[in-house]
């Protein structure tokens, strides 16, 4: 195998028995280099956001470059844009959302956080999203917020630890 | 995640690259290739369970010296570097398949680079995929007028943790 693919370690998954506005990994082992976090499902009239370690207060800075088709391209960036809340990762559809997350060095106590999102629907859009956590702290925790709305039922949450 | 089974193209090429008898035993898959194209046609096209029709995508295209563009697609999942482009020269994509053996549509995301050593109008794109078939996935086939020979391709399974999370 490829180096570093093989190294992936299987830590969480929850699948929705009912509809559930957050889906919280906590107490996140500091054991790995990375993080992945995938989810896949739908979520009713609001855009997923989330928060790392029950931070609300942080601005997650982001930029997205995403399309509907509908248009060219179009980059987003700063803490908000229309609808796009302060930690966006994608629009919102009540099926077919596949999000993957790569957090790099999640642990690291010397450094603020990148999280690097992939957002998928064929209903809405296409994304690539970048958000910076200000903050040094390793994450323990992850949380999706449904804000207004629910996860769907059936609704597919992943963890995984990379390993360097 | 560990290594179902991996292709390498042979001498002459190949027109697919064919993972077949997939097993369930998995949550997500992930493929990934690297594929040189023998003409001049980039265009490589996926197949689920030997079908490609209920096919839907969104993608998102820069190209070197362009305007970015997007588009709605089909079974469109990538560019091969071409018979046109530096030698030895690869494209590169990944798939990413959750829940491939569930009873739900299949929504897969693709990133896919085209290479031509950093020359213009090559291709890097994003991928937004929807098979609308609740079937589970036992064979992905990719398809390319020919696949050069050092092609090649990868299919991992991933399985789930045994940890959960807290719902509210």
């Amino acid at each position: 195998m490829p180096a570093g693919v093989s190294a992936w370690t299987a830590l969480a998954n929850t699948t929705l028995a009912s509809a559930a506005n957050t889906v919280t990994f906590s107490g996140i082992s500091g054991a790995y280099r990375d993080l992945r976090i995938v989810y896949s499902g739908g979520i009713g009239s609001a855009n997923p956001t989330f928060i790392i370690n029950s931070d609300t207060s942080s601005t997650y800075l982001w930029t997205t470059l995403e399309s509907d088709s509908t248009a060219n391209s179009s980059v987003y960036n700063g803490n908000t844009y229309g609808s796009f809340a302060n930690n966006y990762i994608l629009g919102y559809n009540s099926t077919g959302i596949l999000v993957t997350i790569d957090i790099l060095d999640y642990a690291t106590t010397d450094k603020h956080k990148t999280i690097l999102s992939r957002a998928n629907n064929t209903a809405r859009t296409v994304n690539a999203v970048v958000n910076r956590w200000p903050s040094t702290a390793a994450i323990t925790s992850f949380q999706f917020s449904g804000g207004a709305a629910n996860f769907t039922i059936g609704s597919t949450f992943a963890l995984y630890g990379l390993s360097a | 995640m560990q290594l179902i089974s991996s292709v390498s193209v042979g001498v002459g090429g190949a027109a697919t690259i064919d993972f077949t008898s997939i097993p369930g035993t998995y949550t997500d898959l992930m493929l990934v290739l690297s594929a040189r194209a023998t003409s001049t046609t980039a265009t490589i096209t996926v197949a689920l369970n030997g079908s490609s029709t209920s096919f839907t995508s969104i993608y998102l295209n820069g190209a070197a010296g362009f305007a970015p563009t997007s588009a709605t697609g089909t079974t469109l999942v990538g560019y091969a570097s071409t018979s046109s482009h530096t030698a030895s020269t690869f494209g590169n994509l990944s798939i990413f398949i959750p829940n491939y053996a569930g009873s739900a549509n299949k929504t897969f995301s693709v990133d896919s680079v085209q290479e031509n050593n950093g020359a213009a109008s090559v291709n890097t794109t994003i991928f937004t995929n929807l098979w609308s078939n609740t079937a589970a996935i036992t064979q992905v086939t990719l398809s390319l007028p020919n696949f050069a020979q050092y092609s090649s391709a990868s299919l991992y399974g991933i399985l789930k943790g045994s940890g959960g999370a807290t719902v509210s």
